[in-house]
């Protein structure tokens, strides 16, 4: 990290070496800090670009917009430039339009607001996708729904029930809380749908309903009421899944407020403003994956710090008694929050899953996926290698098609349950269809081999798996060998072996995500789709689960056992997999 | 798709007996040169179902000179008739077609060469 405070400028500042040191500090952590925002790690330059760290003028350095454009305003056009203001954080990125060498010596080490500023061009262009107009996907903000005049009387109604206790109420911790319809419960995130309350929705409220029934696609039948004073917020949370359904609606009156809204695994934050007597409607990932609070604290700052006045929300959701079938399974209670609670038996709960969680995600993650599996693993060259020239051979879960031209004297037809990954192969040449490995349209023994590489695992039940195998085998002629890999619950059984010693390559193991750790056999694992060509950075890509059933040692050759007419030929490991040879009898 | 992935196809429909040979009607069919293996097409010869083989070429119109009948040793040494063997086999495409299966007359659409035999779980 180049980061350094020239001589020029402690002099300047008639400041001290130990003075100094302590500036570089804060600076370091500054760039730790937007490294963490970004996704990436972020360095200063001392060449000029486009994007300028400044040290010591953030939100948490009490400066706001108007003081930076102030500082800013004899030296560049204000419509020439952006600013960017990380919540609570003690720096602030400005964007230049072009390329401007000379800002960062003119405006280093000056004071505001009694801070002294320390800036410095940031090695690369950062996007404006860190800019705070980026909403978590599945938000949607309308604003000026309701009147000044309505929200007052809505305001004046609240605060006198909450006076009279003519409602259900809570004080809780942090704020007042009413309930019309159904009681939140606080200790259980729940709603009990037998103890309807005495109080409904009132009419007034209804009268927002009417309002705002073109922008939401749930019939609200609960609503939660929030008076906050100023300093007060709500820790983040995500509204339970299983008990509200897909849209949480919340109306905002009184005041203006920052939300901020937290990505569960990458930790980015995006701060919205709510203002008020807007609509927010949560949706999709911003419904069931992000995580919303409200900070504790008087003032709020996107571009100016401003106050915060007394402020009341009406949450409206729609209770249900079914449970949830979103694709979030980390966060969901309905599917104990992604790990199964037992291993799936169940035929029909298996072919949904199969269906949700592999079928459905293959096909949007196929261009993406095919992107990440370009070298063949090399224990299915070596069999494939081992199959006497001019065989015809089956590939069943045949993805993108990497083992399909392996060997140009025996031929190989391919088949995957998605039409998409399907399609890759075709554009590249080779011979596929599509269908399910449970119900395979080919006609029995008219195969020399069969290979089924990496699809087992995502087969949910015992009974299915074998199912797969007896069509593997049934399509091989007498003496014919068939080929099955799956990913190992033991992740590291080889890593004292030299070649695994070495570190893990993306398509090194044949799920080409490097090593993991399973808790338990049954497994959603995540993936990050990306758009084609865009920077890794998290609020560019989607998030997928896709089901896996890891196999434990001897599990493989228990199945094969199974299926009759065939024997084992043998039993390997590699690369955290399990790969069973076996021969049609 | 081949006429080989054709005739080795079936119907997968529940309840189906033979499911075999699926119907074929289509509506782009191209050729696309494949180097010419006379043991392999020999090596074939045993795992296909000949007639249909015989019966789809001609409804393609890419049958003529494609013997009507398999010899018993299911080897052909005549280059030519390995060579027309071979083209049925590996070098026509259907395109765009359906499949039908003959049976229940589930319908299986070709779409880019590529046949789409999924069936629902139910089916």
């Amino acid at each position: 990290m180049i980061v350094e405070l020239r001589k020029s400028d402690r002099q300047k500042l008639n400041m001290s070496k130990k003075q100094a040191k302590k500036q570089l500090k804060n600076l370091q952590r500054c760039l730790k800090h937007l490294s963490a925002l970004v996704g990436h790690e972020c360095t200063v330059s001392r060449l000029p670009s486009k994007s300028i760290l400044l040290g010591n003028a953030g939100h948490a350095n009490g400066i706001g917009r108007a003081d930076v454009v102030s500082l800013l305003q004899s030296h560049l056009d204000e419509s020439s430039y952006k600013l960017y203001f990380p919540p609570d954080k003690q720096f602030s990125i400005l964007f230049t339009q072009d390329i401007c060498e000379s800002i960062v010596d003119m405006i280093n080490a000056t004071k505001i607001k009694g801070n002294i500023l320390y800036c410095a061009f940031l090695s690369e262009d950062l996007s404006f996708e860190i800019s705070n107009e980026i909403k978590p996907p599945g938000l949607k903000l309308f604003g000026d729904i309701i009147s000044e005049e309505f929200e007052g009387e809505l305001m004046e109604l609240f605060l006198e029930h909450s006076k009279n206790r003519s409602s259900s109420q809570d004080e809780l911790k942090n704020r007042v809380t009413l309930h019309y319809g159904y009681k939140f419960d606080y200790k259980t995130n729940l709603v009990d749908l037998t103890a309807p309350l005495e109080h409904p929705i009132p009419a007034s409220v209804r009268k927002v309903l009417g309002i705002i029934q073109p922008h939401i696609s749930i019939t609200p039948n609960q609503l939660t009421v929030n008076i906050y004073q100023p300093g007060q917020g709500i820790p983040k949370h995500v509204d339970t899944h299983s008990i509200f359904t897909s849209e949480i609606l919340s109306v905002s009156l009184g005041s203006d407020v920052v939300m901020d809204f937290k990505h569960p695994t990458s930790g980015k934050v995006l701060p919205v403003l709510l203002p008020r007597r807007s609509l927010t409607v949560m949706s999709g990932e911003s419904r069931y994956l992000w995580h919303h609070g409200i900070t504790p604290r008087k003032t709020d700052a996107l571009q100016d710090v401003v106050e915060r006045q007394l402020r009341i929300s009406l949450t409206l959701r729609e209770c249900t008694p079914d449970p949830c079938t979103c694709n979030f399974p980390s966060q969901c209670d309905s599917q104990n929050y992604g790990k199964p609670r037992y291993s799936v038996e169940d035929e029909e709960e298996g072919a949904r899953l199969e269906e949700q969680y592999v079928s459905a995600v293959y096909e949007e993650i196929a261009d993406h996926f095919s992107s990440t599996r370009h070298s063949p693993w090399p224990g299915v060259v070596k069999f494939l290698n081992s199959l006497p020239s001019m065989s015809l051979v089956v590939d069943v879960g045949c993805g993108n098609g990497k083992y399909l031209g392996v060997r140009s004297d025996i031929t190989v037809v391919g088949n995957d349950n998605s039409y998409n990954l399907c399609s890759i192969c075709q554009d590249r040449g080779h011979e596929v269809f599509a269908c399910n490995a449970l119900n395979i349209p080919l006609r029995p023994s008219t195969c020399d081999s069969v290979i089924c590489i990496a699809m087992l695992h995502h087969i949910t039940t015992p009974q299915r798996r074998v199912t797969v195998l007896e069509n593997l085998a049934g399509l091989l002629t007498p003496g014919g060998l068939g080929l099955v890999t799956v990913w190992a619950q033991e992740q590291h059984l080889d890593l004292e072996t030299t070649e695994s010693c070495r570190p893990c390559p993306t398509d090194g193991t044949e799920e080409g995500v490097g090593r993991r750790h399973f808790d338990s056999q049954d497994v959603f694992v995540d993936w990050q789709l990306k758009k084609p060509g865009s920077v890794p950075d998290k609020s560019g890509s989607k998030l997928y689960y896709r089901y896996y059933h890891v196999f434990v040692e001897g599990e493989l050759a228990g199945l094969i056992s199974q299926v009759p007419g065939v024997e084992l030929v043998e039993v390997t490991y590699e690369k955290a997999n399990w790969c069973a040879v076996f021969r049609k009898l | 798709m081949k006429l080989l992935t054709h005739n080795m196809m079936r119907s997968h429909c529940k309840g189906v007996v033979n499911g075999f040979p699926l119907k074929l009607s289509s509506s782009q069919v191209d050729v696309k040169e494949i180097e010419f293996n006379p043991d392999f097409i020999n090596r074939m010869l045993s795992r296909l179902e000949w007639p249909a083989l015989v019966q789809i070429a001609n409804q393609l119109g890419v049958g003529e000179g494609l013997p009507e009948m398999l010899p018993e040793e299911q080897k052909f040494e005549d280059e030519d008739v390995l060579k027309k063997i071979h083209h049925v086999l590996l070098e026509v495409e259907v395109v765009e077609g359906e499949l039908e299966c003959p049976e229940t007359g589930r319908k299986f659409p070709i779409s880019k060469g590529i046949p789409d035999m999924r069936l629902n779980e139910e089916e």
